[in-house]
């Protein structure tokens, strides 16, 4: 749970944008599924980068910089999250949904953002661990 | 060296591509350097993929047909071959995002990413001339 309340709230958002990803990935629509994953990792991001910094990135652009910062600083599981979320950008929202490009993975590539979004509150919830 | 001789001068064109965006960086000008970091790793992609398949992906879909196809065909050997073939692809995806999709964007991860494509031009070289070698084998090797 995060400590945060607008933080706790962009989570919680994630959460229900996954869920409405994973129906509409039942129902066939891959490229409706595609964004509403994207979006549920975007909120995600948001959630723990503000939990973490105080900062509210309110574009996808600051939020992209926010990650980044925190992969650098803190490396480990954060920059592997950070890698995920860049794969999510590629795969689900430009190829996918922008593109309408369809790879055999995609639907991985959607229920992978449940996990996702555990790492980033998992990370976000933990105490700040010098890097290595 | 690569046998194919597109693939050599893309491979050659990825390396001035990657001098030239350090250079670029150091001067303060990350916006161009931005632009050729992402050339040299495109360019590298591409010289990987046209080295082991002789020839890029289809392009599927909208969006830059060039670039949908070097990033295509990067992802499919990764499915293809796993391991370090997979490692390389999410490092294409870094260069994609930071470099290419928010091109003009100012952020710190442009001057590390610049100086990684050096590494990215190595890895890709190395892999290229391992697949040349042995058509079939996986990405167990470590690069």
């Amino acid at each position: 749970m995060l400590n945060n309340p607008d933080a706790a709230a962009m989570m919680q958002d994630a959460r229900e944008a996954q869920a409405a990803a994973e129906r509409l990935l039942n129902a066939g629509d891959w490229r409706d599924a595609a964004e509403k994953g994207w979006l549920a990792t975007r909120n995600a991001t948001a959630a723990a980068v503000l939990e973490v910094t105080g900062v509210n990135n309110s574009g996808s652009k600051g939020i992209t910089a926010g990650i980044n910062k925190l992969a650098r600083e803190r490396g480990g599981e954060w920059a592997r999250l950070r890698q995920s979320y860049r794969d999510v950008i590629r795969y689900l929202h430009t190829d996918a949904f922008y593109h309408g490009k369809h790879r055999n993975d995609i639907g991985d590539r959607v229920r992978g953002v449940a996990s996702y979004i555990r790492r980033a509150e998992e990370l976000a919830a933990a105490p700040a661990t010098p890097p290595p | 060296m690569l046998r194919n001789a597109d693939a050599e001068a893309l491979m050659q064109n990825a390396r001035a591509a990657q001098a030239e965006g350090e250079r670029l960086w150091a001067t303060g000008d990350w916006r161009n350097a931005t632009d050729q970091g992402w050339a040299a790793v495109r360019d590298a992609t591409a010289a990987l993929a046209l080295e082991v398949n002789g020839k890029l992906a289809e392009p599927e879909g909208l969006g830059d047909p060039q670039v949908n196809a070097i990033s295509g065909s990067i992802s499919d050997l990764a499915q293809e071959r796993g391991g370090e073939w997979e490692e390389l692809d999410r490092r294409f995806s870094g260069a994609y995002v930071d470099l290419y999709v928010y091109a003009g964007c100012y952020d710190d991860e442009i001057g590390y990413l610049v100086r990684e494509a050096a590494d990215y031009i190595r890895c890709a070289e190395e892999l290229a001339e391992r697949a040349a070698a042995d058509p079939v084998a996986d990405g167990g090797q470590g690069c």
